[in-house]
């Protein structure tokens, strides 16, 4: 007779197939994680469009550091240390704007948008130890971007940022880097939950019996075969989309309003593609409108999730009313999927906070459709390899 | 005689005023209270028939100013008949809205009221949710005050959670 596995004990599956809670709660693993992973790999940082004009910047947090993108009056985007070299205030202390300089508040040394250091106050203080301002600018940061994405690496060894993203960039490069594209909807949130667990909501989709919208308009992705298939790419990327654009949502027979006007390039109307980005960046496509998801890590049990939504520049008011409400529809704070998935990760960070059950399990098998958990097994190999342990077993 | 006269229908067009505007004020009030208690229909009901509900914020980051949701009666409708087949915040919430500014003119009029919204979990733990004001375009038919627009504000972008249920 089998006995019912106890709450601590391993599942019968192979290594691969589950998960050991504890990497979504220990503060231990989180610091790993800032160290081994946030702190060597590509993150996306914001879109072209917020830093469209020279002066414009944006101050975002990769791995705990303060880091500020700016345009130059080259054009170029270059990305920065938000740290005055003379006593480590930071420079920047707003979100975004526009600047001609930037000027410390502290003790107004003034940089200019190529980061180079222009002018120090009370300069003639500095003659005896001939202080030369042409070492001293901000520190520069790797800053890359591809299909309107800037993308910024803490680690000077790291591979490019096309080498990093490899073949998944299949899924997004012409939808989102052909015509220009904007973002015109920003919300934030801290939400109570590991950051993987974030990754892993957007990269299943066997939740989608969760919400009413999707077991409405999408019974192609719970049927037993799909046209929307999973792509498994190196280090840890993954998406999944149908080649020939079959995978289309079926809103009608939601009664929801459609996506099919205003396509964007090599997007079918309605067709829906997402593509998540090891090891926390996710873009979801819905033909005619982008979301895009960036996360900053606070704590082993916090996590800030920035929401974007995307359309093409230069829409007249109809497009874009188009295009903002089938973005709400189903992503903004009072959309459809949004709330209900943010109810399911903070429910599984309660419950494993308390350690009764130790191990989650995502050992589905299902020939690649979009219920195959293939794509999460493939990211947590990733992160085995750079955290150097197992995210079953810590061997 | 003429001036009495001219007294009368002075007062008589304040008092009609002050009823107008009192009716204006109570709207806005059971606009709150019948969401609050989660009466969907009767909440509609206070929608002019080509009556909008808009949520929007401005973004310090992206500079801009955002749509959040803009819906017709009919959207609405479609939302608030599924709000019982989502998985949803089981908080209850609460409005407390200041006294709303009215402005008319005749059959029209301007309404403009700040609002915080609050939210008690099923434990008991109060909080505050979100902090607003309300920007309402409001129409007189047959009598009664609808929503041509009913326009909300949030200062809060930062929620703890996410709603299927209007603010």
């Amino acid at each position: 007779m089998v006995q019912p596995l106890n709450g601590h004990d391993k599942p019968r599956l192979p290594e691969t197939h589950y998960l050991d809670n504890r990497i979504f709660t220990e503060e231990g693993i989180f610091q790993e994680e800032r160290e081994k992973i946030f702190a060597k790999v590509w993150q996306f940082a914001c879109h072209e469009s917020e830093v469209e004009k020279s002066g414009d910047f944006r101050c975002v947090r990769i791995a705990s550091k303060s880091v500020l993108l700016v345009r130059g009056p080259d054009g170029v985007v270059r990305g920065f240390h938000n740290i005055c070299r003379h006593r480590s205030a930071e420079v920047v202390r707003e979100d975004s704007g526009n600047a001609h300089v930037f000027t410390c508040f502290y003790h107004h040394w003034t940089y200019g948008l190529k980061g180079e250091l222009r002018g120090v106050a009370k300069p003639a203080g500095y003659d005896a130890v001939k202080l030369d301002k042409k070492e001293l600018g901000l520190v520069p940061v790797r800053c890359e971007s591809i299909a309107g994405l800037i993308f910024v690496c803490l680690d000077d060894q790291t591979e490019s940022l096309r080498d990093f993203l490899g073949e998944i960039v299949t899924g997004f490069l012409e939808p989102l880097g052909t015509v220009p594209m904007e973002v015109f909807h920003f919300h934030k949130a801290v939400l109570k939950t590991n950051w993987k667990l974030w990754q892993d909501n957007n990269s299943e989709r066997y939740h989608s019996m969760l919400h009413v919208a999707n077991r409405k308009t999408l019974p192609w992705v719970l049927g037993n075969t799909s046209p929307m298939k999973l792509r498994i790419e190196a280090k840890g990327h993954s998406g999944y989309w149908a080649d020939g654009g079959e995978a289309v949502v079926d809103y009608a027979k939601g009664g929801y309003s459609t996506g099919a006007e205003g396509t964007l390039p090599s997007m079918r109307p309605d067709e829906m593609r997402v593509i998540n980005l090891f090891p926390d960046v996710m873009i979801n496509i819905r033909s005619n409108v982008v979301r895009l998801d960036r996360m900053v890590p606070l704590g082993p049990d916090r996590t800030l999730v920035e929401w974007r939504g995307l359309g093409v520049k230069g829409d007249d008011d109809k497009m874009r009313a188009i295009r903002i409400r089938q973005h709400n529809l189903f992503w903004g704070p009072t959309g459809r999927n949004l709330p209900e998935d943010i109810l399911a990760v903070e429910s599984q960070t309660r419950a494993m906070a308390a350690d009764e059950v130790r191990y989650s399990i995502i050992a589905r098998e299902e020939d690649i459709n979009p219920t195959d958990d293939a794509n999460i097994r493939s990211y947590y190999q990733e992160w085995r390899r750079r955290m150097g342990k197992s995210p079953a077993t810590f061997a | 005689m003429a001036a009495a006269h001219g007294q009368v229908t002075g007062n008589l067009r304040m008092n009609a005023d002050i009823v107008d505007i009192e009716a204006a004020r109570e709207l806005v009030q059971r606009t709150a209270i019948l969401l609050d208690d989660e009466k969907f229909d009767d909440w509609i009901g206070l929608f002019d028939s080509g009556g909008t509900y808009e949520l929007s914020a401005y973004s310090t980051e992206i500079r801009r100013w955002m749509t959040w949701q803009l819906s017709d009666r009919d959207a609405l409708e479609k939302m608030l008949q599924e709000v019982n087949e989502h998985v949803r915040d089981p908080a209850r919430r609460r409005h407390v809205v200041g006294i709303p500014l009215v402005e008319l003119d005749g059959e029209r009029g301007k309404v403009t009221s700040h609002f915080s919204l609050f939210r008690t979990s099923p434990e008991g733990q109060s909080s505050l949710y979100m902090v607003g004001c309300y920007e309402d375009l409001i129409v007189k038919r047959s009598g009664a005050w609808l929503y041509a627009t009913h326009k909300v504000i949030v200062d809060t972008r930062m929620l703890d959670m996410f709603t299927h249920i209007p603010v």
